[in-house]
């Protein structure tokens, strides 16, 4: 999505100059470096409770700022178990 | 973020529960928090036999992971549903084996649905259209887990279900005001006939985000692509709602699923709902069922 990853360059207001990779379900973004894993996640329109954060492979918490050339991998958490249906009902 | 207990750099932050914590000390936390689980809801005893239901998912693995480090006499099962889309099955049986080659005591036992009923799952709901694939896989899935834990003589069969799992059903129940569900959904379903297995979900208080950093931080190898056939489902949107509502509300879901369990207790709520249900058994294969003749697992093998 090279359009909007773009578009979210430009949406960032850091004074850090660094490109740092963000990478969620095989598709890639490059925000600029400077803000936290949780406004990178905003920014994508992800939702921060629906990914864990890996920081050039380290699990790392969604108030760390992230940095030129850091490369973040974002793990879904979701998975669909079919829940808690009574098993022998007719 | 610090650690609560070292004051190093926190790897989870868990909101719900104003905890941040290290590597080390979260997985330290999560097996103490599971072993409290155990104890405080009585699923089970430290000389019980345990079958744990495996599916090569975060959930599961990291469950198994669990009872193994609590010492607990434990056997895997892995249901083979011959999902062949994306080579699911597959890779997802690949994962149990390589976390059993990796761990010490560790067994593990394969049923194939399609060497052992003639069908895979993907086959039959090609047979039984109208009806949810999903549906049907877990219909599958607890009457055979259900005889091997019978057949083993297991007091429990353990699934990896975390309160994400349990908050979405209850979602989906309330909004079909469902009440014999209702009056069931519980993180112990005790055995009420002699060949119902008791079923008990240890995780069942974990965010889900915990769970998958649990099995990342101990370097659990799971299956991270979704079942082909469960992309869209209803239980993944409610679960994205819920995440929502979490994300604007710290401890939504933990709160929405525990006070309903304390408020259906302490008011018995839905309790004729749950007085109704009479089990026989099967004409066929034996296990209990409400149905008068088949029970609907073998309802499934008769021609459509």
């Amino acid at each position: 999505m090279p359009g909007f990853a773009s578009s979210l360059q430009e949406l960032s207001t850091s004074p850090v100059t660094g490109i740092m990779k963000l990478i969620y379900r095989g598709k890639e973004w490059e925000l600029k470096g400077g803000m936290t894993a949780r406004a990178a996640i905003e920014k994508i329109g992800l939702d921060p409770e629906a990914v864990l954060v890996v920081r050039n492979g380290q699990l790392v918490t969604d108030d760390t700022l992230l940095g030129d050339e850091d490369e973040v991998r974002l793990l879904a958490v979701i998975s669909g178990g079919m829940g808690t249906k009574r098993c022998f009902e007719a | 973020l610090k650690c609560k207990r070292c004051g190093e750099l926190a790897v989870v932050n868990m909101r719900q529960h104003r905890l941040g914590l290290c590597g080390e000390h979260f997985l330290e936390w999560f097996v103490a928090q599971a072993e409290r689980f155990i104890e405080k809801y009585d699923m089970f005893g430290p000389e019980d036999r345990i079958l744990v239901a495996v599916s090569g998912g975060k959930d599961s693995l990291a469950l198994w992971d669990v009872l193994l480090r609590l010492g607990q006499d434990v056997q895997a099962l892995y249901i083979n549903l011959g999902i062949n889309g994306r080579g699911y099955s597959e890779e997802s049986k690949a994962r149990v084996e390589r976390f059993a080659t990796e761990r010490e005591g560790a067994n593990f036992r394969v049923v194939d649905v399609k060497q052992t009923y003639g069908k895979s799952v993907p086959e039959l709901a090609r047979e039984r259209k109208g009806r949810k694939v999903c549906s049907l896989c877990g219909l599958v899935k607890r009457h055979i887990m259900n005889r091997v834990a019978y057949e083993g003589g297991f007091a429990a069969v353990a699934t990896g279900h975390n309160l994400d799992d349990e908050a979405a059903v209850l979602f989906q129940n309330v909004l079909h005001w469902q009440t014999g569900y209702l009056a069931r959904q519980a993180p112990v379903l005790p055995s009420t006939h002699p060949r119902l297995a008791c079923k008990v979900k240890p995780f069942f208080r974990f965010y889900e985000r915990d769970t998958a950093a649990y099995a990342l931080v101990r370097g659990i190898d799971y299956i991270y692509d979704e079942c082909p056939f469960a992309e869209g489902a209803t239980t993944i949107f409610y679960k994205e709602l819920l995440n929502q509502l979490e994300t604007r509300s710290r401890g939504a879901k933990q709160q929405f699923y525990l006070s309903f369990l304390q408020a259906r207790q302490e008011e018995d709520l839905f309790s004729e709902a749950r007085e109704g249900l009479k089990l026989g058994e099967c004409d066929k294969c034996g296990q209990p069922t409400t149905a008068p003749d088949l029970c609907a697992f073998c309802r499934l093998w008769e021609t459509p």
